[in-house]
Formats: structure tokens, sequence, C-alpha cells
């Protein structure tokens, strides 16, 4: 195996939730991530896959430092991200990016296109001279599959995908080792999203980038993914590589995550077996005590709502959260 | 078989704008049967979402122009008056938006909103109306719905609030339910929960559906029939099997090619389709399809083609046969 | 354009939209809005007589001609005159000058304290925000004309002391503007995204979060301006602002509420000037909030179409 480039230990993120008015009292915590594990080596993509309010945007923040973590390690090449002063931040940031999940949120309205590529390049001093400057705005553009003629254009002079272009030439500019996408296709039509699947593989392919791939759909996760980790509610629920995944998930809930993913194909969905799931997630305000999961597994026994499993190893790096594997 | 529940016919809809009227259905004809689920299919500007307000008036006429008919049990909804459609609205016709928050009224109970159209369309009494509210709201699947009728919607998760919708859609018994992207914005477990749901009803209801979205997996778990629109005109319209089997039209072939598939070893790389969905403004002279199709040839710029039946009930908006297809 | 026609295949489409900056945007929807168009005009003229007011002024302000009192408009006083036989129309032309200055001034101190008092409690919350924020609410708390009467018993009557005075009533409401509109940004992706590739506090400020509070600060801006122009006649009135004999809307209004009978266009005149500056720069605020929203613009500009 490669190298660990990134390696997270019992991440934990809190939202403390104030009372209002002066003196602000902490009345209740939302338990956005408690206690993630996980490590990415260098080159690889890791999919991140759950649904609404697992934490899974959390985490890719935490990682980078984008939200203050509770609790818990980070390690990127070898550094741990919590102890980096102001100055070192700044330095990871340039090896570390993210692409975000809106592409009409995520770029300022009042800078062109060209202003905003062009920006990391400014804050981390890389081009000082502007014509360097702009000559790597072009060469960011043609990588990303724009015309540089446009980069005095404005973002809403451009579509769904093409901003989504923009935004990734952004997060590359610096030349980055890692890149967290946090939903980087949701927000766009069908037959756009695999021109940037396309685009993020020929670009890991040509700059050796290592990806964090946050997203809830599943299949994208899976065609895009080395390893896909499954989260439920603040925790892994299981890690399984591509042949891991092909021969079957083995956490209920990833199973029957897996088994609502609806597939492009009528023979398929009339005769596979649907594991539907009882009830709603759990407030993160309160979480089950236990496993997180078992007020709707079908499987859950007495020792669930007791006893928390640990991510536990089956084999070849397979984990699962589970005690029905014990 | 039976007279259609609903007969669309050569649907247009246009709308005024800075550069000149935009054509954003142009055309459109299908029918709907008894207990029948019709997915319409397309991307975002392909006016899958604007024909279906057209139908029930619910475009404002300006800027929006709606020509054609659409026959709803013998009757046209396009040219009723505002008295008549409203009747239907909610009553005989109902609809379920992507966003079942803003849907809702926020300061009204469930209850409330669930047994209006009760007393407004079917003459109810205060006592009945709530009586059907909780029935309706259990029929959905919500779990203790005699707690429940009294709560508002905020205290409702997206899920249940889509159930809820779903009550109030079912709830004066109509003979056709109208989903505009009603799972989209649901995670995919709760998907599941919600499609389950919609094909037991129309079971027990003999409820005709029109299923409109971007999403080809939800089509082939719900859809008795497919409509595949683009760019406002029709590409392709077979029964489930047909479209996904054959992939007669370039435009099918290429979406269903496109997305990625669960499973299988290593990953192929996608099949992305090039360029951008049109704008309605700037449709090509010849089929919407052509200046992103891999296949088109010179006349398909120039000249839009017309739909003609491969098959008996396949209908296909291409000048080439699937044999001209080299990839 | 040859839009379709040029298609290049190596790149991903071309943009969807015209290129048309966002000033040309801008102006092209404030042209569209027949009231904006009509105060930006009004305003403009009351600009130019400001500035050559001495020039167009038929008669010096302080004219004393005690024959001609009262006079009703004429062909030679087109206003009227007042219980000194001085010339209205001249004293209205020249007054334009101390409302506009006040309003101008007032505003502009407003707008430097406010503005970043909205800033930094916006930005920083906390502590910082929970404190700046009280105390903008209690200056906002009292009437406005109290707290200005309040300033003015501390520091004395006289023109200067009143555009402080009206400046700082006006401060909470820029700082409360700024500091909502900075939280809406503050949360915005595009913030979070320039936080990601390093972009430090400053930066963030000055690029991406001023220049998008500027839109609702320049329309607060139009609208305030009427506000103070009014909030000086008020001062004038009273006797706070501006000291006789020097012409001033307000003042003149004052003056001429004592021979209202006789010579009724000694109040008319000054009144109508104060009228119809003030919804000009209403006129102006209005239309500049909806040229500056973007979705705004986009359904100004199809009804434009019909």
């Amino acid at each position: 195996m490669t190298e660990t480039l990134l390696d997270v230990r019992d991440l934990r993120v809190h939202f403390p939730i104030y009372s209002t008015g002066i003196r602000r009292k902490e009345v209740a915590r939302v338990q956005a991530v408690d206690g993630v594990s996980l490590s990415i080596g260098a080159g690889e993509t890791v999919g991140l896959v759950g649904e609404s309010g697992c934490g899974k945007t959390t985490t890719g923040l935490a990682i980078l430092r984008l939200v203050e973590p509770t609790d818990g390690s980070v390690s990127f090449d070898g550094d741990e991200v919590g102890n980096l002063s102001k100055g070192e931040l700044r330095k990871l940031r340039k090896r570390a990016a993210m692409i975000f999940q809106d592409p009409f949120a995520s770029l300022d309205p009042r800078m062109s296109i060209g202003d905003s590529i062009s920006e990391p390049l400014l804050i981390h001093k890389l081009f000082p001279d502007r014509n360097d400057r702009i000559d790597r705005t072009c060469q960011l553009l043609e990588k990303v599959g724009l015309s540089p003629n446009y980069r005095d254009r404005f973002p809403h002079e451009f579509s769904g995908g093409q901003r989504q272009r923009v935004g990734i030439a952004r997060a590359l500019a610096t030349e980055p080792d890692f890149v967290v996408c946090d939903e980087p296709i949701a927000a766009l039509d069908v037959s756009i999203q695999a021109q940037v699947m396309n685009l993020l593989e020929d670009l890991q392919d040509e700059l050796g980038l290592t990806y964090l791939f946050i997203a809830h759909d599943l299949s994208a996760v899976q065609h895009l993914s080395d390893r896909v980790a499954v989260m439920y509610l603040g925790r892994i629920a299981e890690v399984a590589d591509r042949s891991q995944f092909s021969a079957g998930l083995k956490h209920p809930y990833a199973e029957s995550l897996l088994s609502a993913v609806p597939i492009p194909d009528p023979h398929l969905e009339r005769t596979r077996e649907r594991i539907l799931l009882e009830g709603d997630v759990a407030s993160p305000l309160d979480p089950p005590p236990g496993c997180r999961f078992h007020t709707r597994c079908p499987y859950a026994t007495e020792r669930c709502s007791n006893e928390e499993p640990s991510l536990r190893d089956l084999g070849g790096g397979h984990q699962v959260a589970c005690h029905l594997y014990d | 078989m039976s007279d259609p529940v609903l007969s669309v016919n050569e649907l247009t809809v246009s709308f005024g704008t800075r550069r000149g009227r935009a054509k954003v259905v142009n055309n459109f004809s299908y029918d709907v049967g008894e207990a029948e689920t019709l997915a319409i299919v397309g991307e975002s500007g392909s006016g899958k979402s604007v024909s279906s307000l057209a139908l029930l008036q619910l475009l404002p006429t300006p800027p929006a122009r709606v020509e054609g008919r659409a026959l709803f049990r013998g009757a046209d909804l396009i040219s009723m008056t505002k008295s008549e459609i409203r009747g239907v609205r909610g009553n005989r016709v109902a609809m379920i938006f992507q966003d079942p928050m803003t849907s809702l009224n926020p300061v009204r109970t469930i209850g409330f909103q669930l047994m209006e159209p009760l007393k407004i369309h079917m003459g109810m009494s205060d006592t009945a109306a709530r009586a059907r509210a909780i029935e309706l709201l259990d029929t959905v699947g919500i779990p203790s719905p005699g707690g429940r009728v009294d709560d508002y919607p905020h205290q409702f998760s997206g899920g249940m609030r889509q159930r809820v919708m779903i009550a109030m859609g079912i709830s004066c018994s109509p003979d056709l339910l109208i989903a505009d992207e009603a799972t989209t914005a649901l995670d995919v477990t709760t998907q599941a929960q919600i499609l389950d749901e919609i094909r037991r009803l129309q079971e027990e209801m003999g409820l005709a559906v029109i299923w409109i979205t971007h999403d080809l997996g939800v089509v082939a778990g719900i859809a008795d029939r497919v409509v595949v629109l683009y760019g406002g005109s029709m590409m392709e319209e077979s029964v489930i099997d047909q479209i996904f089997d054959e992939r007669r039209h370039p435009y099918t072939r290429a979406l269903l090619e496109s997305v990625p598939v669960s499973g299988g070893d290593r990953p192929h790389r996608l099949k992305a389709i090039q360029g951008l969905p049109p704008d309605p403004t700037r449709l090509p002279p010849g089929c919407p399809f052509a200046p992103r199709c891999r296949h088109a040839v010179e006349r398909c710029s120039n000249d839009a083609p017309r739909l003609r039946a491969p098959a008996e009930g396949h209908r296909v908006a291409c000048h080439l046969d699937p044999a001209d297809f080299h990839d | 354009m040859t839009a379709t026609s040029s298609r290049d295949d190596h790149y991903a489409g071309e943009p969807i939209a015209e290129h048309r900056s966002r000033l040309r945007a801008t102006v092209d929807t404030i042209l569209l809005n027949r009231l904006a168009v009509t105060g930006l005009i009004i305003l403009l003229l009351l600009v130019i007589a400001a500035a050559i007011g001495p020039l167009v002024a038929p008669y010096g302000i302080n004219e004393i001609s005690i024959p001609d009192r009262l006079q009703g408009p004429s062909a030679s006083h087109w206003f009227g005159t007042d219980d000194l036989g001085r010339d209205l129309f001249s004293r209205v032309i020249i007054g334009s000058r101390v409302s506009l200055m006040v309003g101008f001034i007032a505003v502009g101190i407003a707008l430097l304290i406010g503005v970043p008092i909205g800033l930094a409690s916006g930005f920083y919350g906390g502590a910082v925000d929970s404190w700046l924020m009280r105390l903008m609410d209690i200056l906002f708390a009292l009437p406005a004309i109290l707290l200005a009467i309040a300033v003015l018993a501390v520091l004395g009557p006289g023109i200067g002391n009143a555009m402080i005075a009206i400046g700082i009533v006006y401060t909470p409401i820029f700082a409360r503007i700024t500091r909502g509109s900075v939280l809406t940004i503050k949360e915005s992706v595009f913030v979070s995204a320039a936080r990601s590739l390093g972009a430090t506090d400053i930066r963030i400020l000055r690029t991406h979060i001023l220049p998008n509070v500027v839109a609702p600060i320049t329309v607060q801006t139009s609208l305030s301006l009427a506000f103070a122009i009014l909030a000086e006649a008020a001062l004038s009135f009273l006797g706070l602002g501006v000291q006789p004999p020097d012409p001033a809307w307000g003042r003149m209004l004052a003056e001429g509420r004592g021979f209202f009978e006789q010579a009724p266009w000694m109040a008319i005149f000054p009144g109508l000037a104060i009228v119809i500056t003030v919804m000009a720069f209403n006129f102006v605020g209005d239309g500049l909030r909806d040229a500056l929203d973007p979705q705004q613009r986009s359904v100004i500009e199809s009804r434009g179409q019909g």
C-alpha cells in the first residue's frame, strides 16, 4: 500500500447551541461528528457517503480545519493539523483544497471568474507578476475545459456545470496534493454529472491528486472511489474497498442504503429486494445510546442498545461497526 | 384499451422574454391510462415541469402562452374557466412538488390543511373531515396519526412532510396524481419508502400517476411508460422495458450510458454527453439534441425530426436508425 | 453573436448568458424605472441649482426691501416675497445648498461610524457584537428628533452641530443594515471557499464581504439622505439648526408660519422644495433597491417587455 497522506483518529465535532442574550449559556450540543477514524493513502480516492445530517460534510470541513474539531486528531502528511499556527495553517491550505457543492453559491458573484481563479495565487503569493498570473489562470481554465477567453466573465453568465469547473480550477490553482470534494455533482444536471466526474478522474491521473469524495449518491461514490466509507449519525458504519463492496456490504445500514439506491434497469428493479427502513434518523442533538442505528435496525438485539460497536477489521481492510460481526 | 384518464394533444407553452418568444414546450402529446404510471424524464430546461403546470393552469399568463388541448375525462383543462379548473385542482387532479416545506403553510396544523380540501370539495363536516384526515395519515404510513394530526409542519421530518403532501394529494380520491420531482430532495432510504407507498396506493385506488423526474433509476422502479423530453420536445415515448432495452433515441441512449451504476469491478470511464442543454430562447432549427449528438448528420441540424412509430406504442423523434449508431 | 454555429468540442460550451457588466445591468434597470429617472433628474437640477445658485438667483438672499414685503408670486418675484421683502425664489434656491450639504455630511458621518461598527459586529460576532449592538439599540430606542435635540442641547445650536447630531441619529441604521448583510454574506459558501484557500480575515472582509454589502448600504444612503434633509428642516424649524439670516428650508417654513394667512407662499414654496427633494431621494432609493437586486432585476426587465 502507498504511504498514508491523511490520518483521522477519533474525530469529534460538536456544535454547542447557546441561549440568546449577553451572557450566552450552552443549552445543547449537536453531535455532528462523533468519533470518526479514517485514513487515506496518497493518490487514493476515498468516498464518504451517507444521508443528509449524517455529518459527512462536517467531517470534510473539520479535516481541513474549516470548522474547529472538538476532539480527536487529524494528521496530514505527518503534521498534526490541530496544532498548526495560523501561518502554518495557511500553508496547509495551499496543499489541501476543497470543492464545494453548490456552484451557484461558491463563487463570489462580484468577481470575474479569472479573478476568482487567481485569488489563491495572490493569497499564497505564487505568481507575483501579473502577466504570469494571467497565464496561469488561462492554463487552469484550459485544464478544466473552459476557454481562457471567458476569464473576464462573471459567474452568473455560466451554467451550473461550467461554474463547477471554475470551482475546480480554483481549488487546483495552488497545485494541492489533497482535495476534499463536497457533493461536487449533486447540483448538476444528469448529462453534466458525467462530464464533471470524468474531469475529476482525468485531473487525478494527470496531477496525482488524493481525493476525499463526499456525496449522498452511492452510485457516483462507488464509481469514483477506491474505498467507500458509509456514515450514519456522526459515525462510520462501514469501510469497504471496491472488491469488498462488490462482494456485499455487511453493516445493516449500509446494506439497506445500497438496496434503496434506484438502479436504471427496470428488470433489476422489479426483482431486487429492498430493505425498507422504519422511521426516521434520530436527532444528532440526542443520539440514542449504544449503536446509533439500533432504533431502525431490523437485527437489533438488547446488546445494541447498550453497547457501542467499534469499527472492526474483517480482513483486508474491510471495517464494520456492528455487533453482528463480533 | 379503455379511454385514457388524461389525453394531452399538441400542448405548446411559450414565454415572452427579452429575446422574443421562447418555446419551452413544443407540440407535446401523450395519454395516461387508468392505474398507469407515466414517467416524464428530462433535465432542467426540458419543459417537463412547465408542461404539467400548464395542465392545471398554474402558469402566469402572460408571460406564458399555452396552446393545445388536454382532455381530462373528456373535458379540456386548458380552456376551462377559473372556477372550473379550481374544481379540478386538488380534487380530481392532485399535484405534489419537490419541496414539501414550502408547499405547506407553516402556521396551520397538518390536520387543518388536510381537512380544508375535504370540506371545500367534498362538503364534509368538521368531525367527518378530521376522522378522514387521521385515516389518510395512516394510509400514507405516518405512525400514531391520531396524535400527529394537530402537529405543525416543522414538527415533521422531510420524508414525513412529503407523506403529508401525498395524503393531501389523495384526500379527495383523485383520478390523477402529478408528482413533480417529489422525491428529489429526500434521502434514498426515504425515497424508497415513498415510492413504495405510491405503488401501494396506486394498486388500491387505481390512481393514474404522472411522475416527473430526472432520475432514471427512479423511473426504472416506478414507471409503466416513459416519455423523454429534451429542449421542450418529445424525443421518445414507449413502455418502460423498450426504453431501457432498445435505447432507440440517441439522447435516451447517451443519458443511460452516462450514469454510473453500482457494482461491477474496475470502473469504466463514463460516456459523458458533451456540451450543455439548450437555451429555450435559442433553440437550434433542427433537432434540439443535434448539437450534442454523437451520431448527428447534416440533416439533423436543419430539419427537426417528426415522431415516427417503429413499433406499436413506441414513438421516436430521430432521423436515424439504431443501425446507424457507431460507437 | 454566432453562439450556436461556432461550437468548439474542446470546451464545455460557451457562457449561457450575454456578457453585460453588473454596472451596465444596474444602469439599464434604473433607466427602465420612470420614477427613479424622474428622481434623478430632480436631484441633478437641485445639485446644479445649489452649485450655481448665486448666478441664477435674481436677488441677493438678504436683500431687504420693506416696500415689497409679503408680495404674492409675480413675474418679478416668482415665489413672492417674505415679511422683509426678500425674494423667496432666491432664498429657496440658495437654501438648497444648506439642505444638500447637511444631508450629505450628516449621512456621511453616519456611514463612516455605522458601517465599520456593523462590519465588526457582524463579522466577529460574539461579545463584540452583543455590546456594539446593545449600544446601537439604545440610540435606536430614542425618538430621532429627541436624540438630535439632546445632542444639540449639549453641543449648542448651529449648522455644524446639527450635522453631527443628525449623523449620530442615523448611525445605528447603517450599523444594523451592514451587520445584517454581513451576517448573511459571512455564511455564504463563497466566503467559506475563500477561507479554504487560506484567505485572511482582512482579505475576506475587503474583497468578499464589503463589495457585497455595498448594494444595501447604497439604497439606505439614498433613503437616509431624504430623512436627513427632513431632520435638518425640523431642527431649523425649531431654531436649532441654521441660524438667521441664512436661508434654510426648515427655517423659512418656521418664519412663514406666522404669516400663513396673509402670505401662504412663504410656507408653501420651501415646504414644496422639501417634499420634492425628499421624494426624489426616495424614488432613486427605491429604484436602486430594485436595480441592485438581481432577482428583482429580471422581473422588472420581463415586465418592461410586456
